[in-house]
């Protein structure tokens, strides 16, 4: 008869959707992604590669050259054993501080009237400036993971302390470190008036920025800002093959690094080293932020008396 | 439908939309659609076709006022547009906005969904500018078009000049744009595509954005289901969590049309408790919804006539007579088909409407889709011939007849595109024309099935590991995971965890989980299923020129060498399918037929995963690819359906690596129903199709995600295989495998329940799935519905029922 309903009740075939917090269904589910994380199917009939090759950023980073958490040396070498490193714990948690006095660096004097010379400034007296009047200058360079939305882990700068530049560099020795060490930057930049930078009114500056929202971190310091690269292009552009840093290292300064780690490598490194706390290579990354942060000085000097 | 025709009310169509526009004396236009049908049957050539006529009451306004105070801009700008009073669900569901309560809407189209959200998003920015509103939309198109919508209401009072800073945010955006709007827009237009790759890893730089954000409205709710919804949840799950990271807690708005279950899909995707507004309170006129079966050439063969013919000819009808028609079809080409028909009939009799009839689909380029849905809404256009492209809520205004050809597949679809005809006090028409199929002709003749089913279920499942395992990650990157997520993303999130710290992807430092690799894991997430890469269509007539685009499935079954390529009812010729650039090459030339493809699919299964026996059945699981390609063409002539001719094709076949569940019944069971008279092939066809059916339910996917074939050629005896429609599959078949006594007894249960006699699109048949994507379905006469019988007999031996 046209008038009764003839659809089949939705609900007959109807089961409860099965508990996944039941174990067994828990079991089976992992199993299969194990099998889909492992070897793909798409492969007909594919078996399950080695677990052990997963990490394919490992393999991207080492290039085949090193097996994953060993380093060729006999003993993995520690973070916290480099010459001048100290934990700092603040309100934010841990990070690592390893501070440097330079033994050969600009002097403080040349690096102020070579700021003054590039910022505009002029001594109206004539006079030599008095010590309370002279801007402090920060040199500041950060390592990131990546070229945005990842973490940042190393920012390494110079400051004026007593007398002199000393070379700090703030290290987040893992992911959960890179609020303290965010603090800690802050705090240093605080401390100065000026904040000199490689590329920084692009790259670092707004870095900087993007993590502390991320953190949910208020930014304090507000120093003035001077970007070399700009100074730089104007002065060379014409003359040189590019303006990048150590292009600038070697035609302006004369000097050319051995054995540096390249600008690429960096985030593996520092991922391999959060998961194998052998800071081997890191140790080279280290010398890579503190070589460009002294170039960083003396292109200042370089670009103000040349 | 002959040349004579009865005289028709001379009445000038002066387009226009809102209550009462249409000019002329108001008794008459207001009888058009009466007057129309009146005219039909009283035409010579009229033999019955009207097979049953539903008179869909009209619906009288139900006004309420929301208790919430509305401000003045906001009512002033309302007025503006006509609107003094909100409807009920309109109030109901503006309260529950600004009462901080999570709601879906679940009305018909042209219900005014839009003002429900745009009232209170509207109201709260007047008393607090800072505030933000996020608009998902599952197209640009929707999103653009919603943007325009906005920009109008603000348009209307000086009081949201400055106030309302709105922006599409999405791949087409260029980055200059992208920065004012992250860092200055207070309401975001975008898809769940760009929210997933392009903002949620991205989020600090939205901190100003999300740490004011009010509301979120996911408009057309009813798309996510499936796989697609699968994905979608577990987006809108990290929106949540990056949201609350900046300290807010957002209201969601959802618009959905008519589903079975929509409060359970909304709660599902929201991952929340959601209130359901669905007492529809817009008023409608009178609407006469039209079964019509073309009349029989020959009661002895009973061939008909053609559909796609007589939908043109009931189209010039209810062109020439004015009112607004949108036809519906199921294939790219029987749209063109029905366009070009429809132009021809026209120039003979009324040039002038020529130009006034358009085709829609996709393909078309964004600007030709732009210009014909902004003539549809204007009333520029009077008939549009359209693929299902224009079922999803662009707003083209209310026309005043649809015309269905041939039944989409669902029926949630069915009624989305019954309701794009329907103005609020004129009568509206809907024609629904069958093809010559089992399917339609079974709705032919039982037409209280058609108006009688629900729509279906739509149903996600969110924390399918295969999709959860990639969203995981992805969270893992925007925000470390923690003992939290548990609740957000459920039982799994532990165990996938220690996969991911197993292949070293993320690391887990005093109870939070780091992404720890340079990956961009989004990156490597696709939400839909479908593909993005299309091809060109050249023009190579003249300098060239890109007339048209086609996804890469589907080109080699609609581009073809030596194919007919139809583009706004003009015909083409295939000259070359460039399979690596993705170019087809075209020619211009009038001719006076056009092309079908012929598909061969096949299934060939790989190394079983999984093997057991039970009862009679030998069931597997394990790989299978599945392949089809075109491997020839049809020529058919336009309207009289004759076939002229063949011609060879040499394309390369198309393949899906997945995973299938198969089921091989013994001898002894084949012997039993043969024994009975019964065909044990059919049998089994008409079980593979319920099975479609029912899995869903099973195993948590869309009829969609499933594909189904019977064949020999794997096991050397007929045998069911079910695979997931999905590269690598998806768990489907899979979960399938393990539970195949159950379903079917629920299978069992479907068939006898049934109360049809020898088998119904309920129950034993339902069309395939492929290749009828691209098919025109008139030469075709679709799959037989299979005996319910010998399905019954089947599985009763199985489950060892006498």
């Amino acid at each position: 008869m046209e008038s009764r309903d003839p659809r089949p009740r939705p609900g007959g075939p109807r089961r409860e959707r099965p508990d996944p917090a039941d174990s067994e269904e828990i079991r089976r589910r992992i199993e299969n992604l194990r099998l889909a994380l492992l070897g793909r199917a798409g492969d007909v009939g594919g078996e399950a590669r080695d677990a052990g090759a997963g990490g394919t950023a490992e393999a991207k980073c080492h290039g085949g050259d090193a097996e994953p958490g060993s380093t060729g040396v006999d003993a993995p070498f520690i973070i916290e054993a480099i010459e001048g490193a100290r934990e700092v714990t603040s309100g934010l948690g841990r990070c690592l501080v390893i501070e440097k006095r330079l033994r050969e660096c600009p002097g403080l004097d040349r690096l102020d009237r070579a700021h003054r010379s590039l910022a505009g400034r002029e001594d109206v007296s004539g006079e030599a400036p008095a010590e309370a009047a002279r801007s402090r200058l920060a040199f500041l360079d950060l390592e990131t993971t990546g070229l945005s939305a990842t973490p940042l882990f190393l920012a390494g700068l110079l400051v004026e302390r007593g007398g002199t530049l000393e070379a700090v560099q703030l290290l987040a020795r893992d992911y959960s470190e890179e609020r303290c060490l965010i603090g800690e930057l802050d705090r240093l930049l605080g401390g100065s008036e000026v904040c000199v930078t490689f590329n920084g009114k692009s790259f670092d500056l707004p870095y900087l920025r993007e993590r502390a929202k991320y953190h949910r971190l208020p930014l304090e310091a507000r120093p003035e800002q001077l970007d070399l690269l700009h100074h730089a292009r104007r002065r060379w552009k014409a003359s040189l093959p590019d303006c990048r840093l150590l292009t600038l290292e070697w035609y302006i300064l004369g000097r050319r690094r051995m054995g540096d780690v390249g600008g690429w490598e960096v985030p593996c490194i520092y991922h391999e080293f959060v998961h194998t706390k052998d800071a081997t290579r890191l140790r080279d990354v280290l010398r890579h932020n503190l070589l460009d942060v002294l170039a960083m000085a003396e292109l200042l000097i370089s670009l103000a008396e040349a | 439908m002959d040349s004579s025709h009865p005289d028709r009310p001379d009445i000038p169509r002066v387009p226009g939309k809102g209550v009462g526009s249409a000019p002329g004396e108001p008794g008459a236009s207001a009888r058009r659609i009466t007057n129309f049908l009146d005219g039909l049957v009283a035409s010579p050539g009229y033999r019955g076709q009207m097979v049953h006529v539903e008179e869909i009451a009209p619906r009288e306004p139900v006004y309420l006022a929301p208790t919430a105070h509305l401000s003045e801009p906001v009512t002033t700008a309302l007025a503006s547009m006509g609107i003094t009073h909100l409807y009920s669900h309109q109030a109901e569901a503006v309260d529950h906005i600004l009462g901080g309560r999570n709601v879906a809407i679940v009305t018909s189209t042209a219900s005014g969904k839009t003002i429900c959200y745009n009232i209170p998003v509207l109201e709260t920015l007047l008393r607090d500018p800072d505030a933000t509103a996020l608009f998902l939309f599952p197209t640009k198109a929707l999103a653009q078009d919603q943007l325009r919508v906005l920009g109008d209401f603000c348009h209307r009072e000086s009081a949201f000049k400055d106030l309302v800073r709105a922006g599409t945010y999405d791949g087409d955006t260029p980055a200059e744009t992208r920065r004012k709007l992250r860092n200055e827009a207070n309401v975001i237009l975008t898809n769940p595509d760009m929210l997933h790759q392009g903002i949620l890893p991205y989020h600090s730089r939205w901190s100003r954005f999300f740490a004011r954000l009010k509301y979120v409205v996911v408009d057309e709710m009813h798309t996510y289901r499936g796989i697609f919804g699968s994905n979608v949840a577990n987006v809108l799950r990290r929106l949540g969590r990056v949201v609350r990271h900046y300290g807010s807690d957002p209201v969601f708005v959802l618009c959905s049309a008519t589903i079975a279950n929509p409060q359970e899909l909304a709660e599902a995707l929201i991952g929340g408790k959601c209130e359901v507004v669905s007492q529809d309170g817009s008023p409608r006129g009178p609407k006469l919804f039209v079964l019509w079966n073309p009349a029989l050439l020959d009661p002895r063969s009973m061939e008909r006539k053609s559909s796609n013919v007589e939908a043109h000819e009931l189209m010039v009808g209810l062109v020439e007579a004015g009112i607004q028609t949108i036809t519906f079809t199921k294939a790219r080409v029987v749209a063109e088909l029905v366009l070009r028909y429809v132009r021809e009939s026209l120039a003979r009799r009324n040039p002038h409407l020529v130009s006034k009839v358009s085709a829609y689909r996709a393909g078309y380029l964004p600007e030709e889709r732009r210009k014909i849905e902004r003539a549809l809404f204007s009333g520029e256009l009077l008939g549009v011939a359209s693929t299902n492209a224009l079922e999803l809520g662009i707003d083209v205004g209310s026309l005043d007849a649809s015309i269905i050809v041939g039944f989409p597949g669902t029926i949630a679809s069915t009624w989305q595109q019954a309701g794009r005809a329907g103005r609020k006090t004129d009568e509206a028409l809907v024609v629904f024309i069958g093809y010559n199929d089992p399917i339609d002709q079974y709705l032919m003749r039982h037409p209280s099935y058609f108006f009688g089913q629900t729509p279906e279920h739509a149903v996600i499942d969110p924390a399918n590991p295969y999709i959860l395992a990639g969203h995981l990650s992805a969270a893992a990157f925007e925000l470390p995971l923690c003992g939290e997520d548990e609740k957000i993303f459920g039982a799994l999130t532990r165990p996938m965890v220690g996969i991911l710290e197993e292949v070293k992807k993320v690391k887990t430092i005093e109870g939070q989980t780091y992404w720890a690799t340079t990956e961009f894991p989004a990156a490597g997430v696709g939400l839909r299923t479908i593909s993005d890469d299309t091809f060109t269509i050249v023009d190579r007539t003249g300098p060239e020129k890109v007339i048209g685009v086609v996804d890469a499935i589907s080109a080699p079954e609609l581009v073809y060498p030596e194919g007919v390529y139809i583009h706004d009812g003009a015909t083409y010729l295939v000259r070359d399918l460039d399979l690596e650039g993705k170019v087809a090459y075209v020619e211009r030339q009038e001719v006076d037929y056009y092309t079908q493809p012929i598909l061969d699919s096949s299934i060939r299964a790989g190394s079983a995963r999984k093997t057991s026996t039970w009862q009679h059945l030998a069931i597997a699981y394990g790989d299978a690819t599945v392949s089809w390609m075109t491997t020839a063409f049809k020529k058919i002539k336009f309207y009289s359906l004759d076939s002229i001719g063949y011609g060879r094709l040499d394309l390369p076949a198309q393949h899906l690596e997945t995973v299938s569940l198969w089921i091989c019944p013994d001898e002894v069971v084949a012997a039993h129903l043969k024994q009975h008279g019964k065909n044990p092939v059919e049998g089994l066809v008409g079980l593979k199709n319920v099975l479609i059916n029912i899995l869903p339910l099973f195993v948590m996917c869309d009829r969609q995600d499933l594909g189904g074939i019977v064949e020999s050629s794997n096991t050397g005896r007929p045998t069911i295989f079910l695979y997931d429609r999905f590269k690598g599959g998806l768990g489907f078949s899979e979960k399938a495998y393990s539970m195949v006594p159950e379903i079917l007894k629920g299978a069992l249960d479907l068939i006898e329940e049934c109360p049809c006699a020898e088998g119904c699109p309920s129950c034993v048949g339902l069309p395939i799935l492929r290749p009828a994507q691209h098919q025109d379905p008139d030469p075709g006469h679709g799959y037989p519905i299979p005996d319910k019988d010998a399905s019954k007999m089947l599985l009763r031996q199985i489950l060892g029922i006498a």
